[in-house]
């Protein structure tokens, strides 16, 4: 089942040109056309911890470094550790005291390794270790900040030389009879101009002549590469970076975000997630409103000769939809559709730059010759699932194009004819329009009060195996 | 005094450094990155291993959006929109590539700001110095620019295809590690064992190595596990020796030693000393233990070749970053993007929207100064 879903047979060209499954997709309401992960503009909706689900606000979460605070992750393996507790009696007379530390269930690491302490309290302040040289960058952070500060200073300062002679213009500027009227209580000048401002001073760095040689026993000494750390456990802690896995210290769980997708042109939302909870308010997923493709019969492929195709066309929505199929231009294939006009507080006043679409290069190895005339199909009705006695009308249709209908579900013959030239074993990609018919609810479009249907065309290519 | 900006709920800052092969992320202000990944991303589930080589801008553009989609949504964790971005990198990295990290940056994220500060200055930073030599030796190459009162003097510059990707293969070509495990982690299996088990040997005991004698005391072999099924013995000779070929010259008397050299030679007589004397190694392959040490046995040897023989250089020193070398030139970052600078230097979006360019050097001739 999983592979159903990531088998590119059936895939759909999203609107900015990338070819996706149609699970993958979203579907604007407003634009009425598809967007997938790379044309909706991401927002950071929740942050949370992937360990105990605890939800942090964005500025709880920049303060504790997009770490959760009560979850720790083994530095060795990267999994979530436990505590542990054991007693411990200093003196027989009191009262066993009882001390916490930290396991990996999975590679038996224990934070006795590193020289982490125990502590007296389940929720454990776990030390937090840090560069031995903090406060040299620190001074250094403090010493460029006042630099350019300076900076500012003397330009303002050269700016104020052009004035001539008149000096009224610094009465307001500086604040002068603010100044005046401290001189007189025998206070000390304010440095407005900058002129008393001095940098803090740093020592520049020495450098030196005796660097750190090789260790004298490195060719002899027995390496036990366990004893190593890896790359990957160094960088968990950039600040540190320990070659010896003893010296590794816990690692606080990293907190993950939900996201909330908007659509860039609209700037509407397309999925947000409801607050502390696996649900959604908003999802316009493709999936709940274009009809599904599937591949249920092809008959085997030959280069120039036409086999029949059968396809099933689900609807998803709640009403009933009619597609219509065309051939697709390779010409006009790159030109995109216009955006819809929306009105009222949707109007987008001043259209942003948006990415370009990607150019949308297709080589297509068939002919397909698509079912003509509008096929209508059902809505979809959870309680017919039970209902055996599906009639279902199907005096219009014509035999030549469906094959089958039950509920709100279509099958649909097609004609595939390969080029004469095509490789073998090579997949045939085919190419199509399916127009479907979509109940627009929206009431803020320009020129549109009542809900009307709209035929939205969507591109599909298929991936027809070729043995 | 205490300074104002200590206070002001400032708009976040990020500092990234996109390098061959990893990553430096982080906040302005912070004292390390809060991570160092791996710079690998992937197109429409194809991955791409190195951003640096897709040509193609098409795919450039998707690698790089995907790129810092995960850098924003999975490690910084909050919306690029309307924040300020540092993206500190090489000199020499080409021009297409800053021009469409820009578009995907401005256009796609809409962040508020954007400043590339060339990571040789960048570095300089986190030592208070103005002038010295940076040699950084990171995963492709290793690039040398002199910067001389903080500005960079390119026409000395000087780089080779001698960092960590060179060591690799030379562990590649002499442990079969493809015989052992499946093609696509070979390159993982290469820099493990680079990384924890190799060191610079010192410049006797390499020349020793080299003439095909033994040489006492023998370096121990280790055992090392593939995928944790096979192990396999990496002799000591390996161990000791992958590392000289950073240091072995090659047609054109060429090695890393004779870049610093060279550079030094071609330098302003009155510059020279002082260039010797400050010396700023920084990438990740300059952590190799005993790297340093052997840098300047091999400098101090060459002095005495006839090409160098007119260098009045006694001596050379180098200077200890407070922080891992292989993310100075990030810390250097951090440190700028503290300071009122940034939005001197800084390109705004409008800007860019405007102009639809990136200037080739931060310049404040056609920016605004942004709030």
């Amino acid at each position: 089942m999983a592979s159903y879903m990531l088998q590119k047979t059936v895939t759909s060209i999203c609107t900015c040109g990338l070819q996706k499954l149609l699970p993958d997709l979203f579907f604007c309401r407003h634009c009425l056309t598809l967007r997938c992960d790379f044309c909706v503009s991401h927002e950071i909706d929740t942050t949370y911890c992937p360990h105990c689900f605890e939800n942090l606000s964005s500025t709880e979460a920049k303060h504790k470094k997009n770490r959760c605070a009560s979850c720790l992750e083994c530095p060795r393996c990267f999994n979530t550790l436990s505590i542990r507790s054991y007693s411990r009696t200093s003196d027989s007379k009191k009262t066993p005291q009882k001390m916490y530390y930290l396991l990996c269930l999975f590679c038996n690491w224990r934070s006795h390794e590193p020289n982490v302490p125990d502590q007296p309290t389940s929720s454990g302040n776990w030390p937090v270790y840090k560069n031995p040289n903090e406060a040299r960058i620190v001074d250094l952070i403090n010493y460029y900040k006042s630099i350019s500060l300076k900076e500012v200073f003397d330009k303002q300062k050269r700016s104020t030389k052009n004035y001539g002679r008149n000096y009224m213009h610094f009465l307001e500027k500086f604040g002068l009879n603010a100044m005046m009227a401290r001189k007189r209580a025998g206070l000390p000048n304010f440095p407005m101009d900058g002129t008393g401002y001095c940098t803090p001073q740093i020592s520049s760095s020495e450098a030196v002549e005796n660097v750190l040689e090789l260790p004298e026993d490195i060719f002899e000494k027995v390496v036990d590469i366990k004893q190593i750390s890896t790359l990957e456990q160094r960088f968990a802690t950039p600040e540190l970076q320990s070659e010896n896995v003893d010296d590794l210290f816990p690692i606080r769980k990293h907190l993950r975000v939900k996201h909330s997708l908007r659509c860039r042109v609209c700037e509407h939302n397309v999925v947000k997630p409801e607050y502390n909870a696996v649900k959604f308010k908003i999802k316009h997923l493709a999936y709940y409103h274009v009809p599904e493709i599937k591949i249920i019969k092809c008959e085997p492929l030959l280069a120039g000769k036409s086999s029949s195709l059968v396809l099933k066309l689900c609807n998803p929505a709640q009403t009933p939809t009619a597609v219509r199929f065309e051939k697709l231009n390779l010409k006009a294939i790159n030109i995109v559709r216009e955006p819809r006009q929306l009105e009222g507080e949707d109007l987008i006043a001043i259209p942003k730059q948006l990415p370009e679409p990607i150019p949308i290069v297709l080589k297509l190895q068939g002919d397909i010759v698509v079912p003509e005339g509008e096929i209508k199909i059902a809505a979809r009705d959870d309680t017919a699932e039970y209902d055996d006695t599906n009639e279902v009308n199907t005096d219009y249709d014509d035999p030549k194009y469906v094959y089958w209908r039950k509920g709100n579900k279509v099958a649909l013959k097609f004609e595939v004819k390969p080029y004469e030239n095509i490789a073998k074993n090579e997949n045939v990609q085919v190419g199509f329009i399916m127009n479907f018919m979509y109940l627009d609810t929206m009431s803020h479009v320009m020129n549109q009060k009542q809900p009307q249907s709209v035929l939205v065309p969507i591109k599909i290519v298929l991936n027809l195996p070729n043995s | 005094m205490k300074l104002d900006s200590d206070f002001l709920p400032e708009k976040q800052c990020i500092v990234i450094d996109i390098g061959t092969k990893y990553t430096k992320f982080g906040f302005a202000t912070e004292h390390s990155p809060r991570c160092i990944i791996r710079t690998c991303c992937e197109i429409d589930g194809i991955p791409i291993p190195d951003i640096y080589k897709c040509k193609d801008a098409q795919n450039l553009t998707l690698a790089l959006t995907n790129f810092i989609h995960i850098l924003f949504y999975k490690h910084a964790l909050i919306a690029p929109k309307d924040k300020k971005v540092i993206i500190v990198e090489s000199l020499l990295s080409p021009t297409k590539f800053k021009e469409i990290l820009a578009k995907v940056l401005f256009i796609t994220y809409e962040v508020a700001s954007l400043c590339f500060v060339p990571s040789h200055c960048a570095s300089l930073f986190t030592l208070g110095i103005s002038t010295a030599l940076v040699f950084d030796v990171g995963y492709k190459e290793a690039i040398l620019i002199p910067v001389c009162e903080g500005v960079p003097v390119l026409r000395l510059w000087q780089t080779m295809p001698l960092a960590g990707e060179a060591v690799e293969n030379i562990i590649k070509t002499r442990i079969n590690i493809g015989q052992l495990s499946p093609d696509e982690s070979i390159d993982s299996i290469a820099e493990d064992i680079k990384s924890r088990t190799c060191f610079v040997t010192t410049l006797k005991r390499s020349k020793i190595l080299e003439s095909g004698n033994t040489v006492e005391p023998k370096t121990t072999s280790v055992e090392y596990h593939i995928n944790g099924e096979r192990s396999i013995q990496i002799p000591g000779d390996i161990r000791e020796t992958a590392y000289d070929v950073l240091f072995e010259e090659n047609i054109d008397n060429m090695s890393i030693t004779t870049m610093i050299l060279e550079a030094i030679v071609n330098s302003n007589v009155d510059t020279r000393l002082k260039l010797a004397e400050n010396i700023v190694l920084m990438g990740g392959t300059v952590m190799a233990k005993g790297f340093m040490a052997r840098l300047k046995e091999e400098l101090l040897e060459k002095l005495k070749s006839p090409n160098y023989k007119n260098l009045k250089i006694k001596n050379f020193k180098f200077h200890i970053p407070p922080a891992s070398e292989n993310y100075i030139a990030w810390l250097g970052g951090s440190i700028f993007g503290c300071t009122n600078n940034l939005n001197i230097l800084s390109q705004t979006r409008e800007n860019y929207i405007n102009e639809s360019y990136v200037p080739d050097w931060p310049t404040t001739l056609t920016r605004q100064m942004i709030e």
